[in-house]
């Protein structure tokens, strides 16, 4: 009977979870791996909706390694979790490919043409930045930067901003930040302690509606 | 702001190099709600809190960020060089990074658990909203150093249309951007 149900649960166990098939799936070289990786940071313009299509096609359509739900989950799961987003779903990927050592293979390779071209205008920079005409260039890039992060800003906050209370706070932190020159970092950790309190208080407040709650109302 | 600089490629600063891993790996661990959030937490701390470059160069590495693929959190590496050169590049760059890589593949192996904790999700939900608020902000602080001109308000008025309007890559709008504000400067009227 026991070996019964245990052998039933074992026949069961491996269709369900779209998301725990580790084991029978191809495991790319790490090798490969970097290769991959290399050419989609290259690549990598255009923020999360340009990485989404570089993974898609290089690793799903033309691999196979991945199906593309792991992709949808990748981006869910990592989204709650603080950092870049395009580097942490090419290290959630990374590691489901290869486990750790496909994290740390998948991210350096993803991250290293970026970071070289970074360094050498870095190196550049100072050098090239006397060259007349070249700050006025510059300038127009960085305007041009501003329309971006006005759209980012504006679609940051259509996603985060749920109610009076995140209204709010994304208010006074601007203020606070631009005028009062806060330490953007306290403001970021109060704002997310206020996150905190109000779970704590709504829990409580769902555990008023129990026939004990209102001699817990009354404090002492 | 260090009278010894000069002499600082005779020998490894590793003082700091730790202080900018250790500081990025701070930031990085703030950024809820994606990279650029924590632009002004960067510009706090490299131009005004440290010196490690001042507030032009922060800007343009903004616009470097936005211009190579990849994340704009890369311009870690370009705060690093200006403080410490190549050493200084890649201790701030590694300090960006291996915390959320390490949060992701927690996540991947199968630590869900940490992702969909109802307290790391409420301080979260708490935390975005005043992303938004620096983002604002980082626009502020960023348009009084690149906006200077009117062509220049043009641009980004422009690339903010274009963005919302159309597909176009950010890229190409971010290099007309860049011949635009060449020839504006050109151009006296």
């Amino acid at each position: 009977m026991a070996n019964l149900s245990s052998a039933r649960l074992s026949t069961q166990t491996p269709e369900p979870p779209l998301s725990d098939s580790l084991e029978p799936r191809f495991k790319p070289r790490l090798v490969e791996m970097g290769r991959v990786f290399l050419g989609i940071g290259a690549l990598a313009f255009g923020g999360q909706g340009g990485l989404l299509a570089l993974l898609s096609r290089d690793l799903v359509e033309a691999r196979g390694w991945i199906a593309e739900a792991e992709i949808a989950e990748a981006f869910t799961y990592v989204q709650l979790l603080p950092g870049a987003v395009v580097v942490q779903v090419v290290a959630y990927l990374g590691y489901r490919l290869r486990g750790w050592r496909g994290a740390a293979v998948a991210t350096s390779a993803f991250l290293l043409p970026s970071v070289v071209a970074m360094l050498a205008l870095a190196a550049a920079y100072r050098r090239v930045v006397t060259v007349p005409g070249v700050p006025a260039a510059l300038h127009g890039l960085t305007s041009a930067v501003v329309g971006l992060i006005v759209l980012a800003a504006y679609k940051q906050g259509r996603k985060t901003i749920k109610d009076a209370l995140g209204v709010a706070i994304a208010v006074v932190v601007c203020v606070a930040a631009v005028w009062r020159h806060f330490n953007p970092a306290i403001l970021v950790v109060a704002a997310g302690m206020i996150g905190v309190l109000r779970e704590a208080t709504s829990r409580r407040q769902a555990g008023m509606g129990d026939p004990g709650a209102p001699s817990g109302a009354a404090t002492p | 702001m260090n009278p010894l600089s000069p002499q600082l490629h005779i020998g490894i600063d590793w003082t700091l190099l730790g202080a900018l891993f250790l500081q990025f790996a701070v930031i990085s661990l703030l950024a809820f709600g994606g990279g650029q959030a924590v632009l002004p937490l960067i510009e706090r701390e490299s131009v005004a809190g440290r010196g490690w470059m001042t507030s032009a160069e922060f800007t343009a590495a903004v616009g470097f960020g936005y211009l190579i693929p990849g994340p704009v959190t890369t311009m870690a590496a370009f705060v690093g060089f200006m403080a410490a050169g190549l050493p200084g590049g890649l201790a701030a760059t590694l300090g960006m990074f291996l915390a959320p890589t390490i949060l992701a593949a927690l996540a991947a192996a199968g630590v869900e658990r940490l992702a969909k904790s109802r307290w790391v999700k409420a301080f979260g939900a708490g935390a975005a909203p005043a992303v938004v608020g620096l983002l604002g902000a980082t626009l502020w602080s960023i348009a009084q150093k690149a906006v200077v001109s009117w062509p220049l308000a043009i641009v980004a008025l422009a690339a903010l249309l274009l963005a919302v309007k159309t597909k176009v890559q950010p890229i190409w709008l971010l290099l007309v951007g860049g011949v635009l504000g060449w020839a504006a400067s050109n151009i006296r009227l």
